[in-house]
């Protein structure tokens, strides 16, 4: 089997660590542990000869206590894919997402995921200037806002792994709920938000 | 990972994982093979020198010419993969773990490039030493107490410094490492090889300062820090195992320069 993917398009993230998330510093989270859900627009890519432009693609993130990306610390993952992908589109997802096909997913599911879910679910995925608005039917739903400082620019934070150039812009959560599950129940408005374009491959 | 996932998930190359760690741990056996029976060709062969002795091998390297430094480099090199190899096996299995779903001869080309150009990069440093030798034989003040112990103290320094800190907490997630570094295709391997050795130069350069004081070729020291280097690389205690060596050699420099001023050494 060899199968190349490359993905790419909107991407947005909502968590419940204050602006900004420390997570990317090597910092344990706020309270310890992460919450987070993370929403992909793919609107260009594949996996092998399987387009994958179109689909969406979601991810919800429940951290041990401690320092996300130490060794031990382990994750209970949901992947969530629209409803409208076809069997085909969803097996792709799920290979690149959990890992199995290479990219950084691999080394990240081989070391944190300790338990993965997949569900389907309509989507709602608009980018509208500074702000993106992002559903998974009941499951999933964030609102998150571009900060902006000085000059009114884009407030920035790198390294960041989910896009290539590692920048995202940072942002804050209007809203950000999460009702799946007995275990993935949570509403961190107000907080953290990263948003970019995004590009990522197993090339 | 749940045991539904482990289940469903047979990753192509896991086999090849395994061979080729033990390929990368097998390089660095041969390369100290190769140190304890002195394969490694070195220009001259003067009996009344002793190689494990300080500044002996560059002595006798910058005494010989364009060959001299050609078969130092290709010493240092191999001491390099001796001493930096053991502990970059974590990251090496990870890097290749990303590379699922591409051919075999595509992951074993990208993971050759990328300790081909972590190697060049750690063989090319041992220009430096060479250099410094040119301008200062280290044989001829190696017994000076002052020199050890300034020496001493500037392996302190750096031990205790936040730039060690930093480069350590690279070394120590291969993770880390591969989100933020990772670039396609075997340039890109290269790339990432040369990266992964800029921070592995950031961790041990003082401390492979102090080998080269005390003789680049002494086994006993060479295995001593290589002990310490990949301690602090891989395990969580490394950085306080760093700070507690940055104060050990702290102490010793100020007792050999109070020794020397005392006249005592």
């Amino acid at each position: 089997m060899t199968t190349t993917w490359e993905i790419s398009g909107e991407y947005a993230e909502a968590c419940n660590c204050d602006v900004a998330c420390q997570c990317v510093w090597m910092e344990a989270p706020d309270d310890d542990h992460c919450t987070a859900a993370l929403a992909w627009n793919i609107t260009d890519g594949g996996y092998g000869d399987v387009d994958l432009s179109g689909r969406r693609v979601g991810m919800l993130i429940e951290s041990d206590e401690g320092v996300m990306f130490d060794p031990s610390t382990q994750w209970d993952v949901v992947l969530l894919v629209d409803d409208e992908a076809t069997d085909e589109e969803r097996a792709a997802i799920e290979d690149i997402y959990l890992g199995r096909a290479g990219g950084i997913w691999a080394p990240v599911a081989d070391g944190h995921f300790r338990s993965t879910e997949v569900a389907t679910a309509p989507v709602e995925f608009a980018v509208d200037g500074d702000r993106t608005t992002v559903s998974f039917g009941d499951d999933m739903e964030m609102d998150v806002v571009e900060r902006v400082g000085f000059n009114e620019e884009a407030g920035t934070v790198s390294p960041h792994p989910l896009t290539a150039d590692l920048t995202m812009k940072t942002g804050e959560s209007r809203s950000a709920t999460v009702s799946y599950d007995d275990r993935f129940q949570w509403d961190v408005g107000g907080n953290n938000a990263y948003i970019c374009d995004f590009e990522l491959t197993n090339a | 990972m749940a045991p539904g996932f482990a289940a469903r998930v047979l990753p192509e190359g896991r086999h090849e994982r395994r061979v080729v760690a033990l390929g990368v741990y097998a390089a660095a056996l041969v390369a100290w093979l190769s140190m304890l029976g002195r394969w490694l060709p070195m220009p001259s062969s003067n009996m009344a020198m002793d190689m494990t002795d300080p500044g002996v091998p560059e002595a006798m390297a910058t005494g010989s010419g364009p060959t001299g430094w050609a078969l130092y480099l290709l010493m240092w090199g191999v001491m390099m993969v001796a001493m930096m190899y053991p502990s970059s096996v974590p990251l090496v299995s990870m890097y290749h773990r990303t590379l699922d779903g591409r051919g075999r001869g595509e992951r074993l080309l990208r993971v050759g490039a990328f300790l081909g150009s972590y190697t060049l990069l750690w063989t090319a440093v041992g220009v430096v030493p060479l250099a410094a030798n040119y301008a200062v034989p280290v044989s001829r003040v190696a017994s000076s107490g002052i020199f050890i112990g300034v020496t001493l103290l500037l392996l302190a320094a750096y031990q205790l410094s936040p730039y060690k800190e930093r480069c350590l907490d690279h070394c120590r997630t291969p993770l880390g490492f591969l989100l933020t570094h990772s670039r396609p295709g075997v340039r890109g391997a290269a790339r990432m090889g040369l990266d992964h050795g800029a921070y592995c130069l950031g961790c041990c350069w003082a401390l492979f300062a102090f080998m080269v004081v005390v003789g680049t070729m002494n086994l006993v020291w060479m295995a001593g820090i290589t002990l310490v280097l990949s301690a602090e690389r891989t395990v969580s205690w490394g950085d306080r195992l760093a700070r507690t060596v940055g104060v050990a050699a702290g102490v010793a420099g100020v007792a050999v320069l109070a020794a020397t001023a005392v006249g005592v050494a």
